[in-house]
């Protein structure tokens, strides 16, 4: 099937109402291995300093 | 970029013409060649180039698996080590834990949700390379690293090389774990720990894949793996009324333990709190916890301790023998530490466990 401008412009819509309703935060919990990375293999997400003040206490999470 | 990423996989999806960098078709029983085969844990994730694994951690880049979250914890604590928990290693010591985010399992009633279940792209996460880390639990005052939260079987190339370089500079690595991994990289990675507890879900198949997306039989196989290392083993065990609170459940758990780790391995029931896609569950009542440590108890168990919760007695280390209160805790905190060189004072009875 050929990607015309109808089906582009449908597509690009869904993607739209996608983000917008927040589904495809709910999809890349359900369904990770889909997700294709183009990270080239680095850690992906947000970087920061290590801050000495929140190491020091208990965390909050199980175990 | 993250529109660019969305469209690039809409338009992938939508178009028949995939990117495609085989130099053939594969046929039945074929793998593609760039195509990748985890063998970390039994999920044995065949990773295609540019995906990751279902614990979203590993990535194939260029026909080789990638850890991205390798060096990037996202989560650095200093916890009580009762907290783990482990009742039975060095008692009130505090350990540096460190977990990174991603998970092999999908348990719908995780308690750590928000780290496990979250993928590395959304995270936030802190430059700690495995050679920094012994530095980094000594100027926090730990003698002890844990590989916890999350689970270390899922950033395994990160707990192993940490693990190693701990070792070496004399501290003690405890791993927190669900134990879903394959035998081999187990025994590599347990070798270099000192403690490990590991979360029992339920005694159940049926459990594991509706509840957990994973199965039973690797994680007894790492129990006994761990057990036959010398390590010092503690079982959790997480009540979620209506799913594995029931007697039977708790009796299948305790003979099993019996049978095959020994009496004197401690467990300790935990406290389900409504997390994550069990929110419609209530907390476990108290009186259920008690009910299954009575249980235990009468099962053969040495050394069954309640988690999760603020009760008399919950935390407290009783000699087998003479029933002597030997460690009394309120919570994390102990309170009353009375073994003399990992023995009961009052019968000499050596008790399980790292003391000193």
């Amino acid at each position: 099937m050929e990607l015309n401008r109808r089906h582009f412009l449908k597509l690009a819509g869904l993607t739209l109402a996608t983000l917008w309703t927040g589904a495809w935060r709910r999809a890349r919990v359900a369904a990770p291995r889909g997700l294709r990375a183009v990270t080239g293999g680095r850690f992906p997400g947000r970087v920061r300093p290590r801050d000495a003040r929140l190491v020091s206490g208990p965390g909050p999470w199980a175990g | 970029m993250r529109v660019a990423r969305l469209l690039e996989i809409g338009l992938s999806s939508a178009s028949p013409k995939r990117k495609n960098t085989l130099s053939a078709q594969p046929s039945y029983g074929e793998v593609p060649v760039t195509a990748v085969q985890c063998q970390i844990c039994p999920k044995a994730c065949l990773i295609q180039p540019g995906e990751c694994g279902d614990c979203r951690i590993r990535v194939n880049f260029e026909g080789r698996l990638r850890a991205v979250t390798y060096g990037y914890p996202s989560a650095m604590h200093i916890d009580p080590i009762e907290k783990k928990p482990m009742n039975h290693f060095l008692p009130g010591s505090a350990v540096f834990s460190i977990a990174t985010v991603g998970c092999n399992l999908h348990c719908r009633n995780c308690q750590n949700w928000d780290l496990s279940q979250r993928d590395p792209a959304d995270a936030e996460a802190f430059p700690l390379p495995p050679e920094r880390i012994p530095e980094a639990a000594r100027q926090n005052g730990c003698a002890c690293v844990a590989y916890t939260y999350s689970d270390p079987s899922a950033y395994y190339e990160y707990a192993l090389d940490s693990s190693i370089r701990c070792r070496e500079a004399g501290l003690q690595n405890i791993l927190v774990t669900a134990g879903y991994l394959n035998e081999a990289p187990a025994r590599e990675l347990y070798r270099h720990a000192a403690g490990v507890t590991i979360d029992v879900k339920a005694m159940s198949e049926e459990f594991y894949r509706d509840v957990c997306n994973a199965t039973l039989a690797p994680v007894l196989r790492t129990l006994v793996l761990a057990k036959s290392l010398g390590v010092i083993l503690e079982v959790s065990n997480l009540l979620i009324p209506t799913l594995n609170d029931r007697d039977e459940d708790i009796r299948s758990l305790c003979r099993w333990m019996v049978e095959n780790l020994g009496r004197e391995t401690p467990l300790h029931f935990l406290r389900f709190h409504p997390q994550y896609r069990m929110r419609h569950l209530p907390p476990t009542p108290a009186s259920s916890l008690s009910r299954a440590r009575d249980l235990a108890r009468a099962e053969g168990l040495h050394f069954v301790y309640v988690g999760n919760l603020l009760a008399a007695d919950a935390g407290t280390t009783r000699c087998p023998n003479c029933r002597a209160e030997l460690v009394r805790r309120t919570g994390y905190a102990v309170d009353v530490n009375r073994l003399v060189r990992g023995r009961c004072p009052d019968c000499q009875t050596e008790i399980y466990g790292k003391w000193n």
